[in-house]
């Protein structure tokens, strides 16, 4: 648990905070616990509901992270063929995902879009090392959306 | 965050939907649980963070971190004991201590000590969990007489049978299989040094999951000659 802290904080100090504050939680609900699960996978869903919450509690403001190349699949018009043709894009999407991308890639996205972890939060919980970390990901990872979903346009040739 | 159009759909399509599985799912998964985790990034994340939690083992470089993470929280729940978030929580911590320490006088030991017998057993049961689970396979925590062989560390999918060394005079081996908290699922015995798993234990053994097992040899009496060394070994999860 706690390596998993400093692992998502890069910093000792606040990941002994977190750790901290993680025990003093599980100490409280620790009624809950009802042994339908194992001990460490309940003390996971402590740890990491708090240490999520406690990350984006601190990140101020939104991060810049390339270009939109999603646009046409991101209207935001109110009316309601509008929002069903939005699900629709949304299941659309899961799919480039999955098919187009790599695991790291995968998992880089869905930490920074779906968890709203801050970029420098997931490229140390992941062990990212490359220069850029996650964000040389998430722009990798959206130009290949952007080709895969022209590609899946009707008419599309290859 | 999300901030664009192109955040909010991407937190749309990226995010947990109701088809998704509870963490608690995710540590067993059943046929159904696999098919839905195979297609959804969301859960195939949540399983990777969680098999990270719990199978993780520091790095050279993350070892002078964690001891530091250690003795920096000993010192502040010794020297300034925390503020308790309710009432309840001292009921509770001298719940434990009159459990632990039934003789009198306990009552008057301070929370903090309480709070640090929890860290401390926080860190041995992550430490533990990494004790249980072999980094490279080919490491023994405890061998009083006879080493069991295979499987043991990292293995491609669900093993077929145990197999172990033979101890002189032995006429049964008793073999028992668990869970890492250490929950028995299954137990064997045999004449000879290797026993088949069967089917239903077998397709319990799924990707990601890991295993404890140990051998009991007997002699014709039934009385224990020797206890082999607790062994352990992780089935890879699959790659994509």
């Amino acid at each position: 648990m706690a390596l998993w802290c400093l692992r998502l904080t890069g910093d000792r100090e606040a990941a002994a905070d977190l750790a901290q504050e993680v025990f003093l939680k599980a100490f409280r609900y620790l009624d809950s616990y009802r042994g339908e699960s194992k001990f460490s996978t309940w003390l996971y869903s402590i740890t990491r509901n708090h240490c999520f919450n406690e990350i984006k509690s601190r990140a101020t403001k939104p991060e810049d992270t390339g270009e939109a190349v999603l646009v046409e699949l991101a209207d935001t018009s109110p009316d309601v063929h509008t929002q069903l043709e939005r699900r629709d894009s949304a299941e659309l999407l899961r799919g480039l995902v999955r098919d187009s991308l790599t695991d790291v890639e995968a998992r880089v996205m869905t930490l920074h879009y779906a968890e709203e972890l801050p970029l420098q939060a997931v490229t140390q919980l992941l062990g990212l090392e490359n220069a850029s970390g996650a964000k040389a990901y998430i722009v990798s990872a959206k130009r290949k959306l952007a080709r895969a979903l022209a590609r899946s346009k009707p008419g599309a040739r290859g | 965050m999300p901030d664009s159009n192109e955040d909010r759909l991407l937190h749309s399509a990226l995010g947990r939907t109701a088809e998704c599985l509870p963490v608690e799912r995710l540590e067993t998964l059943d046929a159904q649980g696999r098919a839905h985790v195979d297609h959804c990034t969301y859960c195939q994340n949540e399983l990777a963070m969680l098999l990270e939690f719990r199978d993780a083992a520091p790095k050279a470089e993350e070892a002078a971190d964690i001891a530091w993470m250690q003795a920096e929280l000993e010192r502040r729940l010794t020297a300034t004991p925390p503020r308790l978030p309710s009432p309840g929580i001292w009921e509770k911590a001298m719940a434990w201590f009159h459990q632990a320490f039934p003789s009198r006088g306990w009552a008057a030991v301070p929370v903090a000590a309480a709070l640090l017998l929890l860290v401390a057993g926080g860190m041995y049961l992550r430490t533990g969990e990494e004790r249980l689970r072999p980094p490279t396979g080919d490491q023994v925590w405890r061998s009083q007489s006879f080493a069991a062989i295979a499987p043991v560390g990292d293995v491609p999918s669900a093993p077929t049978e145990l197999q172990w060394d033979a101890v002189p005079g032995a006429s049964q081996y008793l073999v028992r299989v668990m869970e890492v908290d250490r929950k028995e699922i299954w137990r064997g015995e045999a004449a000879g040094t290797r026993i088949a798993l069967p089917p239903e234990i077998r397709s319990q053994m799924t990707a990601g999951r890991s295993f404890l097992w140990t051998v009991n040899a007997r002699d014709v009496a039934g009385s224990t000659l020797a206890e082999s060394a607790l062994q352990s070994f992780h089935i890879l999860a699959t790659s994509r």
